[in-house]
């Protein structure tokens, strides 16, 4: 009260009240302390909504085990195992053969180039041909004038198209880029060939007799893996029916059991609707639907899962089998290969069945105890979202939301676009501070802040149009096969998301490094070159390990600004939700990815407020958000300590 | 529920005068074809005021007993419970051919796979593929593009083809028809699949499934391809016949189906 410049206690008119300068204060703390509470309501927000989805979750995931999904997820497993065997035997006959007859299927393979060659420049002549016969078709038995009418002119059209199909044969032939076909054929066989592509009908697009007689005779010689994969697929398929009669039977309980747990909540909703409702129509029609949901307090899983235990007898029968014919099938293995992909590919599937055995001995051991009604624990549920490995959305099954696929790619993309952008943008910063004129300073400099102009869409659109054709183009030339992953097969890629998202990082990095060495003294370096070190020798021995912490922060705040990029990581990543298959080396790096930005940008559109997807992304917005908050945190740890 | 609130409350708003229809049922029939349909019907000189909502297949036939709607749109064909539940009810089902949907797989032009079993596409799409050397092509891991889960193709593709199996992780899911085509075309061991109307592009073939090429003709042998339904009872009468027969004949109606990705039933 005593305060005389409060405003409240003046007396003297409006103006008065607030002075130019107390409007002034007033204006910016009050957008200062916008500005917090936003951000707290941020924070609260995306906590709250975030942290919500584990309860939720847990209780979908109850639900799961309560209908007995849980349980069929498991031969699942059993089945899935057994086929990705099956899916490197095939591979391995294919290989076997491929070294056995090398002569007759680089045969096959020209057939099929020339084939398609001669399909593609005969385009108008195929679309005529199977006109006329489809007319053909139509013409009724005493149609005969017409008929041959048509005849003659399918006849000519045929006729026709072996000329075309001849001249695209013979143009491949005198075809440079065709020579890798063209040099493993003898003339004999070149003559062969063209006899068959003139009495082949592309419109029937059967495999011409000779073709096929080859391929009976390579069949033949892969009795062993013939015989093998019939066994193994006969073993397995009684597990794979049981999976799909299950599967269907369990779903139907489920849809009951969803629509039970949601019917109190849908018996309010409606009841607000017919209140709601504007003419009797509409409410009647609400009505009838009210009538229809009927709520059970226990949905009565017990009972409804009988045939379910029935079956688990039948399914370790089963089971029981299939681990003892395990053993068998690995002693039935060839052991003979003139491929070494074949024998790398059997000796995997070698190695990889004792661990499906164990796995099923696993399963015999606990599926005999397994009950719906068993509690899940609620850490079980934290881990399934951090360390779970699917992310399957939209599915009539189970969604499962595991965050490790997302995260990886994020991670990935992130490491190549710092492993491109931080040299290029520490060396261009010393290069600007410390060396350049002043001439390059002033056209450098605001040529590299601009790129931070582009919108990311317009980057992203140039990775999918320009970028990506580009690297893969390069990724063909046979002088760069020995870099890991090369040639590419996917254009949207880790690497080509990487590269896009280091030219958004470039300034970023480079502004605040170019800042740390501006923060280094002068007499430092003043100091450096007095006592008669070059140029260079001052750069690299006083400036740059003066201003280290300020370029760590530089590249800190680069890696937040890639990992929350979204747009680009959206077109150009190629959006496969998997973890990267480490195994493989550095062409991990040229594998698709999803991201966390990504995920969230392309599934919220889909989504309705409050459902458990929702929740999951939220969930993941949180996690970036901390990141980010680490990160930000991090380096302002990291330029206050260079202040001390 | 938010859809069809909207829908509802969308049609008292404009407050059409003249007659009205109820069309209630499918998703992949309610969310573009009948709406755009309506469209048409009405720029074609109709005042008939719709009201659509697409709750799925089911609601078609509870809809149409309770007589809450005219027309029922449906996916699939009535099951014969609620064919039963009809005859109880002393009402006559009839069933009337709106379009069919069919899905082509398409793979890169430089394969040499021609052909492609139903299994042999399940695998490919759930993951139990691989390789293209394992169901007769040159060896090559397989590139499997799919829709994304928001889309109509996406489910309909997992009913018809995969046995209603998840897709496989290794799948990369795509914005659209188009960017389907356009990865297919650039990787040569690229599958996909997209609308039949796609699957001329430049640069990608349609494989035929269980040796059936995907060509409107032979849609009703073709696999991957299902006929969806408008149902009304007994033979429909005055403003729902007029729309069905416009539907099912017109020219205009026909461009129409085709533009949202469908054949028409003629």
């Amino acid at each position: 009260m005593e305060n005389k410049s409060h405003p409240l206690l003046k007396k003297s008119g409006f103006s008065t009240l607030f002075n130019k300068q107390d409007a002034i204060r007033v204006f910016f703390t009050g957008n200062a302390l916008m500005s917090i509470v936003i951000l707290i309501s941020i924070c609260v927000f995306l906590g709250r909504e975030g942290v919500l989805f584990f309860p939720k979750y847990h209780e979908e995931l109850t639900v799961y085990r309560q209908t007995g999904q849980e349980y069929v997820d498991y031969i699942k497993l059993e089945v899935d195992e057994g086929s990705s065997a099956l899916s490197a035997l095939r591979r391995a006959r294919s290989q076997e053969s491929i070294a056995r007859f090398p002569k007759e299927l680089a045969y096959i393979s020209s057939w099929n180039k020339f084939c398609l060659a001669a399909e593609k420049a005969t385009d108008d002549q195929i679309d005529e041909w199977e006109d006329l016969v489809d007319e053909l078709d139509d013409l009724e038995e005493d149609q005969v004038t017409e008929k041959n009418e048509l005849t003659v002119k399918l006849n000519q059209v045929k006729a026709e198209w072996r000329q075309v199909a001849e001249a695209s044969f013979n143009q491949k032939l005198a075809d440079p880029e065709f020579s890798e076909v063209t040099e493993k054929l003898d003339a004999e066989e070149i003559e062969r060939l063209r006899a068959i592509l003139i009495s082949y009908d592309p419109v029937e697009a059967d495999d011409p007799a000779e073709i096929i007689s080859i391929r009976k005779k390579i069949k033949e010689s892969e009795s062993v893996y013939n015989d093998l994969i019939k066994d193994f697929t006969s073993t397995v398929s009684p597990l794979k029916r049981m999976r799909d009669q299950l599967s269907r039977d369990i779903l139907k309980i489920k849809n009951e059991a969803v629509a039970q747990n949601t019917a109190k909540e849908r018996k309010v909703f409606l009841t607000q609707a017919i209140e709601d409702a504007e003419t009797e129509e509409i409410k009647a029609s609400i009505r009838s639907k009210l009538e229809e949901v009927v709520v059970i307090e226990d949905f009565p899983y017990a009972q409804k899962l009988e045939f379910l235990y029935e079956a688990r007898e039948q399914h370790l029968a089963e089971l029981r089998t299939l681990s003892a014919a395990l053993p068998i099938f690995e002693e039935k293995l060839p052991d003979e290969f003139k491929s070494e992909e074949a024998e790398d590919l059997v000796n995997a599937v070698k190695k990889g069945l004792p661990v499906y055995k164990k796995l099923c001995d696993d399963h015999l051991e606990f599926l005999p105890t397994w009950s719906h009604t068993l509690e899940l624990p609620f850490m079980k549920v934290i881990s399934s979202f951090f360390l779970g490995t699917d992310w399957v959305t939209n599915s009539t099954w189970q969604d499962f939301y595991g965050f490790l696929p997302l995260f990886w790619g994020s991670i990935l993309i992130s490491f190549v676009a710092l492993g491109v952008s931080v040299p290029v943008s520490i060396a261009a910063a010393i290069y600007v501070n410390q060396l350049s004129s002043r001439l390059e300073q002033n056209t450098i400099k605001p040529a590299i802040e601009f790129i931070q102009a582009i919108p990311s869409v317009v980057l992203g659109f140039l990775g999918i149009t320009m970028i990506g054709p580009l690297i893969q183009e390069v990724s063909q030339l046979s002088f760069l096969a020995w870099i890991p992953g090369f040639p590419l097969a996917e254009r949207l890629n880790i690497l080509n998301a990487g590269l896009i998202l280091a030219l958004m990082a470039i300034p970023t990095i480079f502004t605040l490094c170019e800042d740390a060495l501006n923060n280094v003294p002068s007499n430092y370096t003043q100091a450096a070159l007095s006592l008669g070190s070059t140029r260079v020798q001052t750069v690299l021995k006083v400036v740059l390990p003066a201003a280290v912490s300020g370029v760590l922060a530089a590249v800190l705040l680069g890696f937040g600004r890639v990992i929350g990029e979204t747009m680009v990581v959206l077109l150009v990543a190629g959006n496969r939700i998997a973890i990267p298959d480490f195994t493989q080396g550095l062409t991990v790096f040229t594998q698709p990815a999803h991201t966390m930005t990504g995920i969230i940008a392309q599934e919220m559109g889909e989504v309705s407020g409050g459902s458990l997807h929702w929740r999951a992304l939220f969930l993941i917005g949180l996690v970036l958000f901390s990141i980010s908050l680490f990160i930000t945190v991090a380096s302002q740890q990291l330029i206050n300590r260079k202040k001390k | 529920m938010i859809k069809f609130l909207s829908v509802v409350g969308l049609s008292t708003l404009l407050g059409f005068s003249g007659e009205k229809l109820v069309i209630k049922g499918s998703d992949t029939l309610g969310a573009k074809l009948v709406p755009q349909l309506k469209e048409e019907y009405n720029a074609g000189g109709n005042e008939v005021e719709f009201e659509i909502a697409a709750e799925g297949s089911s609601s078609a036939f509870s809809n149409l007993i309770a007589g809450t709607c005219e027309i029922g749109m449906s996916s699939r064909e009535a099951k014969s419970s609620e064919k039963d539940k009809f005859t109880a009810a002393g009402k006559e089902l009839v069933e009337h051919v709106a379009a069919w949907d069919m899905i082509a797989v398409i793979l890169n032009e430089n394969n040499p796979v021609k052909n492609l079993t139903l299994e042999q596409i399940e695998g490919i799409f759930t993951g139990d593929i691989v390789d293209w050397s394992e169901v007769g092509g040159e060896a090559g891991p397989i590139s499997v593009y799919t829709r994304n889960t928001s889309s109509g193709t996406y489910k309909s593709f997992q009913k018809l083809a995969m046995g209603k199996r998840d897709y496989g992780s290794q799948t990369q899911k795509m914005a659209g028809n188009e960017a389907i085509a356009s990865e297919v075309a650039s990787n040569k061991n690229g599958i996909g699949y997209v609308g039949l109307a796609y699957a001329e592009k430049d640069g990608i073939k349609a494989s035929k499934v269980n040796g059936v090429k995907a060509k409107p003709k032979f849609k009703s042998d073709y696999a991957i391809s299902r006929k969806l339904y408008y149902y009304t009872i007994g033979e429909p009468k005055g403003a729902a016949k007029s729309f069905i027969e416009w539907a099912s004949t017109n020219e205009k109606a026909a461009e129409v189906v085709e533009r949202v990705g469908f054949i028409p039933a003629q």
